[in-house]
């Protein structure tokens, strides 16, 4: 009796960590460019996906430091990694929006004071990919959140991964 | 009926064979309703086929200001009757000389690009895939703006798909 509830146990520990699998692996860029060759400079990367929720810490966001219309290039690519078949109707979403604070925890509606943005829904089949790469530029100093996540997963939780932009004069 | 009828017979029949073979290959696959809204003006177009011996259309034509910001909505559906594994969906906003200039050659990550999308995908019989996205046109020039499939041409299917318009920022 003791081993069967051991097996079964065990069964919940499995179930329960396919249902936390990670979905997503994303590696998300900004990139500062020259705006005569479009030569890349220098940019920030991340590949930290975080789950949603509980959410990230923001202290712990990445930072990059931009100039008021600078030229700048987002990109991503975001791989499916959730082996256990198609999910349908799924939605990647990507924005520069502008924040009220820097690195603050609400992340503000991209349909206001969005800098740029996209999404796509599609059949998220595994190692399915989405890529962007975008040129963008911001023409009002202060501090920006780029962000790309998914969307109507059909799971408990969503991931995401997040650039801080500080514009500045 | 003498020699000559016979070959001008056989020769048309061929024609018509020829003509009554390639054209279930030549069926559309997909269907694309691209569509491109600027604060003034829209345009919406829609899927051609590229393949040997396929004419394309003119190139259709938006005209906006310089600084203004598009969006651009796009819906791609299968009309086949079978599943299309593994068909990347492109699209691209690049500047061009002039319009109707013929696309760039495809790299994974074009620099000159203003703006360029790819997902991978599995359509099944009536399988669509969305995108929406918004561009601010800073610079005044021509924009060639296209979505594409690759990998779709495969067995009886020998072509991809296209829709595309030239964007002009004054």
């Amino acid at each position: 009796m003791r081993y069967f509830w051991m097996a079964g146990l065990v069964g919940i520990i499995i179930l329960a960590s396919a249902v936390r699998a990670e979905h997503a692996a994303i590696n998300l860029r900004v990139i500062r460019v020259d705006s005569q060759t479009r030569e890349e400079k220098d940019e920030i990367n991340t590949t930290v996906v975080h789950q949603e929720p509980p959410g990230e810490n923001v202290e712990q966001r990445p930072l990059f430091k931009a100039r008021v219309g600078e030229p700048l290039v987002i990109q991503f690519i975001l791989t499916n990694t959730y082996p256990h078949g198609e999910k349908k109707d799924v939605r990647i979403r990507y924005f520069v929006v502008r924040e009220a604070k820097a690195k603050q925890k609400t992340v503000p509606d991209p349909r206001e004071g969005g800098v740029a943005q996209g999404r796509f829904t599609l059949n998220y089949k595994p190692k399915c990919r989405v890529g962007v790469r975008q040129t963008f530029t911001i023409n009002e100093p202060g501090s920006y959140l780029l962000r790309v996540q998914t969307e109507n997963t059909d799971s408990d939780h969503e991931h995401f991964a997040a650039i801080e932009i500080l514009v500045e004069k | 009926m003498n020699d000559h009828m016979v070959r001008m017979l056989s020769l048309s029949c061929a024609i018509l064979f020829f003509q009554a073979a390639s054209g279930p290959a030549r069926a559309d696959h997909f269907t694309i309703d691209l569509e491109v809204k600027a604060p003034k003006a829209n345009r919406m177009v829609h899927a051609e086929t590229l393949g040997l011996g396929v004419k394309t259309k003119p190139r259709a034509v938006l005209e906006i200001q310089a600084g203004d910001k598009i969006t651009i909505k796009w819906i791609l559906a299968s009309t086949a009757k079978d599943v299309v594994k593994d068909v990347q969906i492109q699209f691209y906003a690049v500047k061009t000389s002039k319009p109707g200039d013929p696309p760039p050659p495809p790299r994974e990550f074009d620099k000159d690009a203003i703006l360029q999308t790819a997902l991978t995908m599995d359509f099944k019989p009536k399988d669509k895939t969305e995108g929406e996205l918004s561009l601010q046109v800073n610079k005044p020039g021509t924009y060639l703006l296209r979505l594409e499939t690759k990998g779709a041409a495969v067995g009886p299917d020998d072509h991809e798909h296209f829709a595309t318009l030239d964007v002009i920022a004054r």
